[in-house]
């Protein structure tokens, strides 16, 4: 998978298109290794196997054979004319039985011979048959090994494209803050006179306001029941210095203000007729009609309602 | 202010806010009615950040990869289809204004009236 040379210059491979080469390949190669057929020996043609020099082999064995049978010859003859038995019977059986055995002989040198060519064809065409098995095996291995090939090489293309899109997330991610963060200005750009009109609106809330509040009371016939009630029941304690918490809450067509209050907790404490809240001051009253005005056996003063 | 009375009687409260109190709220009332006159004011800037290079380019090796194996045809552009973008100081991505002005328009379109009356709500 090296890179190729393209106008003079080294191309990084796209691994990509390695990995699905390697994978094509490995597939070719395995369906030719299934395809192959190692052959068989019965159908093996064995001549291509045999020695071609079988028959000069066998030619110099039978040559020698017959040399050696020659001297065989010679010498019988030799013997049969010192003993003056040459061309005698005994000698022609002699002779005819070197012949037999030297034709016996040539046939079983020439029969062992061929019989070694054909094992040794035979022994040839079993190697050849092995090799080819052998050749089929390996190039099956090398396909196994480029389907392995191709399988890494589409992992780290994938793992390659995830981590790209991995950082190439995180650079988008970036980008998209840098968004919201202006869009974010630019709506409080623009909400910003409303959010002033806000500030006000916090800042007179927040200032303690005083307020003049103005009480008017017109007293109506309930108070004046009041009053009456009040007085039928006698005299009560009016004197201011035992008031406090002093409310004008209205005034009497004789221009007397009536007022209501609370007693002091000393007053409480004095055992006096404390029988009312509301009515006229002592005080006031005296300016205007003493006569209803008495003085209590403790000092303080006291309205007879009844002369008001 | 406040008023109520018994049987024949009757009393009336009232309440005087102090001049530096009601001449600042009387400015603010004036220029609240002028904010709620401005009506809506779009963003037109980039809303959604456009695919980095690099995620592109992770993009374009998918379907290379797709195209090596055969998968998607050799003229493929793994950015084919997706909205131009716009790209303001560096920053790259889409912008929803135009399909906003879009919509508004639209909408102006099938109900005029409605929308001179939210217009006139602003004028």
């Amino acid at each position: 998978m090296a890179g190729q040379a393209q106008g003079g210059q080294q191309v990084t491979p796209n691994l990509n298109t390695a990995s699905a080469q390697a994978l094509y390949g490995a597939g070719a190669g395995t369906a030719q290794g299934m395809a192959f057929q190692p052959g068989q020996l019965a159908t093996t043609n064995l001549q291509q196997y045999q020695d071609p020099y079988t028959k000069q082999v066998i030619d110099a064995s039978a040559q020698d054979v017959l040399r050696n049978a020659q001297l065989g010859l010679n010498q019988l003859s030799g013997q049969a004319q010192a003993a003056n038995a040459f061309g005698g019977s005994r000698h022609g059986v002699a002779m005819g039985e070197i012949g037999r055995g030297v034709a016996q002989m040539l046939g079983q040198q020439s029969a062992q011979l061929r019989s070694q060519g054909f094992q040794n064809a035979q022994q040839q065409a079993q190697q050849d048959i092995q090799n080819r098995l052998a050749g089929a095996q390996f190039r099956l291995g090398a396909s196994q090994q480029m389907g392995n090939l191709a399988n890494l090489g589409f992992g780290m293309s994938n793992t390659i494209q995830d981590r790209m899109m991995q950082q190439g997330a995180m650079q988008q991610a970036l980008q998209q803050q840098l968004i919201n963060t202006a869009q974010q200005r630019y709506a409080e750009r623009m909400g910003l006179p409303q959010q002033t009109i806000g500030y006000v609106s916090q800042a007179l809330g927040a200032t303690p306001t005083p307020q003049t509040t103005t009480t008017t009371k017109q007293p109506g016939l309930f108070d004046y029941l009041t009053l009456g009630a009040t007085a039928a029941a006698g005299m009560g304690m009016s004197d201011i210095r035992l008031k406090h918490n002093i409310e004008k809450v209205g005034t009497l067509k004789n221009g007397l203000n009536i007022y209501k209050w609370e007693w002091k907790d000393f007053a409480k404490k004095l055992n006096l007729p404390l029988k009312t809240t509301i009515g006229v001051i002592a005080q006031e009253v005296q300016k205007i009609k003493p006569e209803a005005v008495k003085e209590h056996e403790s000092g303080y003063l006291m309205i007879d309602y009844g002369a008001l | 202010m406040s008023g109520g009375g018994g049987k024949g009687g009757s009393q009336t409260q009232k309440a005087e806010i102090p001049k530096w109190v009601e001449e600042p709220a009387i400015r603010n009332l004036a220029r609240a009615e002028d904010v709620q006159k401005l009506g809506y004011t779009p963003y037109y800037g980039v809303d959604v950040a456009g695919f980095s290079p690099m995620q592109q380019q992770a993009m374009q090796s998918t379907v290379n990869q797709a195209q090596a194996f055969g998968l998607a045809p050799q003229s493929m552009d793994a950015m084919a289809g997706m909205p131009q973008t716009t790209t303001q100081d560096g920053i790259t991505g889409y912008s929803a204004g135009s399909l906003y002005d879009m919509a508004v328009a639209e909408a102006k379109s099938r109900n005029p009236e409605m929308a001179r009356r939210y217009d006139q709500l602003f004028s």
